[in-house]
């Protein structure tokens, strides 16, 4: 009984299971979203972007901090007021 | 520039062997230890000639990484996290520029503000 049911398990799970899940995994990666060439360019004209912004307005604000003591921008949720107290910029 | 940052590279200048881990934890963004231990035990674990086959073959097809493909770490993770899931980082970079418009309303609201209470001074002086 087992010299035959064994094989037959085995050779199953190697024909049929193994094939399955990589198929399974191959259609699901398919699946997944991708950008296209011209997207991730924009992308990354954005994120280049918003990065220089971020650091200009940082300047911004310091400057304008530095010179009016009364204003207290609303820092980003990044966490930078944190580290970098507007006090002890400048 | 014109390399793409979604494409799977072999990492050669953080490779043990032939950089096919170091590649896949700098696609991924998982620890290239963890990457390596990995491939090993699933190696040991019963993968073995698999394994060895399907590293030569992702070592002889896959191009090396251009050299500056990013500018720094963090841009590294972004593009990590893009290849992860696109939606996301775009997300992210929308929050980003919400964040500075935010701040740049209330730049454009303290000046207008204090120029209305610089006028009542002079008003006030007259």
């Amino acid at each position: 009984m087992e010299d035959i049911f064994v094989p037959v398990i085995a050779i199953t799970s190697l024909f049929i299971g193994l094939p399955w899940l990589i198929f399974h995994y191959i259609t699901k990666w398919k699946q997944a979203p991708r950008i296209t060439d011209e997207d991730e360019k924009l992308l990354d004209e954005l994120h280049f972007a918003a990065r220089r912004l971020e650091e200009r307005m940082q300047t911004i604000e310091r400057i304008i901090a530095a010179d009016n003591p009364d204003f207290r921008p609303t820092m980003s949720q990044h966490g930078y007021e944190a580290d970098h107290p507007l006090s002890r910029r400048n | 520039m014109t390399a793409r940052r979604t494409k799977f590279y072999l990492d050669k200048s953080n490779a043990k062997w032939m950089g096919v881990c170091s590649g896949i934890a700098d696609y991924t963004g998982i620890d290239a230890l963890w990457v390596r231990v990995g491939a090993v035990l699933f190696t040991l674990a019963g993968g073995f000639p698999w394994t060895l086959i399907a590293y030569g073959l992702i070592a002889w097809m896959a191009a090396n990484k251009p050299a500056g493909l990013y500018e720094g770490p963090e841009d590294a993770k972004f593009w990590q996290g893009v290849r992860s899931n696109p939606r996301r980082s775009t997300a992210e970079v929308r929050s980003k520029f919400r964040d500075i418009d935010r701040r740049l309303a209330d730049i454009e609201m303290f000046y207008t503000s204090r120029n209305t209470r610089l006028a009542d001074e002079i008003d006030s002086l007259r």
